[in-house]
């Protein structure tokens, strides 16, 4: 095999390896933490590091009370007509946030397990 | 003699190692330019025609969420969300100052050139439907509260008063998601945002495909559970809008009131369906059909697919059975185990 020949056979293994680096380490890194924002009227609350809690954290934003654990964050009680924050349960993935309206309440996981669909038409 | 024939073999030589290299030289031109190219795909993955913008705001009574991808996302989500509230301040019926309030208070000139031509549209739906989606019946709906919340369940007296007399207001609640879905998606579109997903509160719009070219994959909530999900639907470019009466009830006496009031019964529609996702290009159709079909039942539904065919559908009975039109065949995926395919009729 000739010199030239080697030396861009080299670079091509370089580089192959390079990318499978970069895939296994985009594909590890979003597992590694899972973080939970809360936002009231758009702003950020809280901001809690769900991968991290020893065990079950609570706390209360305005009218609702939020339960977070390593597995999930959810609303448990709101002081709204329509439940319907509570009625939705615990989210475990970046998809659907939970919402509560009237208070103008969003409860997301922003880094984490992403589910296997882009959007949820309710 | 000797040193002649070596000058020859010399001579020789050179040639050979002249031709070798011009040889060599284009050999390692093509085999420079493969891992350039790689290199320039590695590059890709931080390039800016994938990197996306998200914004999102209370509007409609909902919460809204718009993400557009490439150089233009930032300005075009921002637009979308001053879009969404000019629309807000000009479509809604319960504040003071918008235009439908103004019609509702009297004042029959109050409609804008855009409102009217929503409104005109909202009733050729309602007329195409047999009227099982009409905008005029918000008496109706105030009666029984779904408006501000002060649900109660009105008299039979106060609900035929209600059906028998001539409305002169108007709800542009069935449309006015949808058609701000059509109006930011047709911005996008100009602006030149070829990849965005517009979520409006349920309402799905999509412009173009995912930014790698793949279609969107949507997941139709599960009526009982609000955590999982009927099955998923592929799509490009199209509205994909779900209506089921398990979005907004109230209970009294141990009877559960949705808020999808038939408009000639004037009471929440028993249709034997728990959810409608209409899937079609435009949103106003997508959002006041998936109401209409809802109202109508499986199979008036499926027989207005039959003959307009503008729009696919997904239904769910209270039978726990899925039934889909005929163009959703190939992009629908069940994903629940509490439901079964339907038979198709």
């Amino acid at each position: 095999m000739r010199k030239s020949n080697r030396f861009w056979l080299m670079l091509f293994a370089a580089l192959l390896l390079l990318c499978a680096l970069a895939a296994v380490l985009i594909a590890l890194l979003p597992s590694q933490g899972s973080t939970a924002v809360i936002y009231v009227d758009g702003e950020e609350v809280a901001r809690i590091e769900l991968t991290q809690l020893q065990e079950p954290y609570e706390l209360t934003v305005g009218g609702n009370r939020i339960f977070a654990t390593r597995a999930g964050i959810a609303v448990v009680e709101a002081d709204c007509k329509d439940q319907s924050c509570v009625r939705q349960g615990m989210i475990t993935d970046t998809g659907m946030p939970i919402v509560c309206l009237p208070n103008r309440l969003v409860v997301q996981i922003e880094s984490g397990e992403a589910p296997e669909f882009d959007a949820v038409s309710s | 003699m000797f040193i002649l024939v070596d000058f020859y073999s010399f001579s020789f030589t050179i040639e050979l190692v002249i031709r070798y290299i011009i040889y060599e030289t284009s050999v390692t031109m093509k085999k420079t330019i493969i891992p350039l190219l790689l290199c320039l795909l590695l590059l890709g993955a931080c390039d800016k025609s994938t990197e996306s913008f998200s914004t999102s705001t209370f509007a409609m009574d909902t919460y809204m969420k718009f993400t557009a991808y490439g150089r233009h996302g930032q300005s075009a989500v921002d637009e979308a969300i001053e879009t969404v509230h000019e629309l807000d301040a000009r479509l809604s019926v319960t504040d003071s100052a918008s235009e439908i309030y103004a019609y509702n208070s009297g004042d029959s000139d109050a409609l804008g050139e855009e409102t009217q031509a929503l409104v005109d549209e909202a009733l050729a739906i309602g007329a195409r439907t047999d009227w099982a989606v009409d905008i005029r019946i918000y008496p109706l709906v105030r009666a029984w509260g779904f408006t501000t919340e002060e649900y109660r369940v009105p008299s039979q007296e106060e609900i035929d008063e209600l059906l028998a007399e001539e409305s002169t207001m108007l709800d542009l609640g069935a449309v006015a998601k949808g058609y701000a879905g059509d109006l930011i998606a047709a911005q996008m579109r100009e602006a030149g945002v070829s990849s965005a997903l517009l979520e409006l509160s349920g309402n799905i719009h999509c412009v173009g495909t995912k930014p790698d070219g793949s279609l969107w994959t949507v997941a139709i909530q599960d009526p009982l559970d609000p955590s999982s999900y009927v099955g998923t639907v592929k799509i490009a470019d199209m509205a994909v809008v779900t209506s089921g009466g398990y979005e907004r009830h109230f209970e009294q006496d141990g009877v559960r009131y949705h808020h999808i009031i038939d408009p000639k019964t004037g009471y929440p529609a028993e249709s034997g369906l728990v959810s409608v996702t209409v899937v079609c290009e435009s949103g106003t159709l997508a959002d006041a059909l998936s109401t209409a079909l809802f109202v109508m039942g499986l199979d008036d539904a499926m027989a207005h697919y039959d003959a307009y065919g503008d729009f696919e559908a997904i239904f769910v009975t209270q039978d726990d059975e899925v039934y889909i039109t005929a163009g959703l065949t190939d992009s629908f995926t069940l994903l629940s185990e509490r439901y079964v395919m339907g038979a198709q009729s």
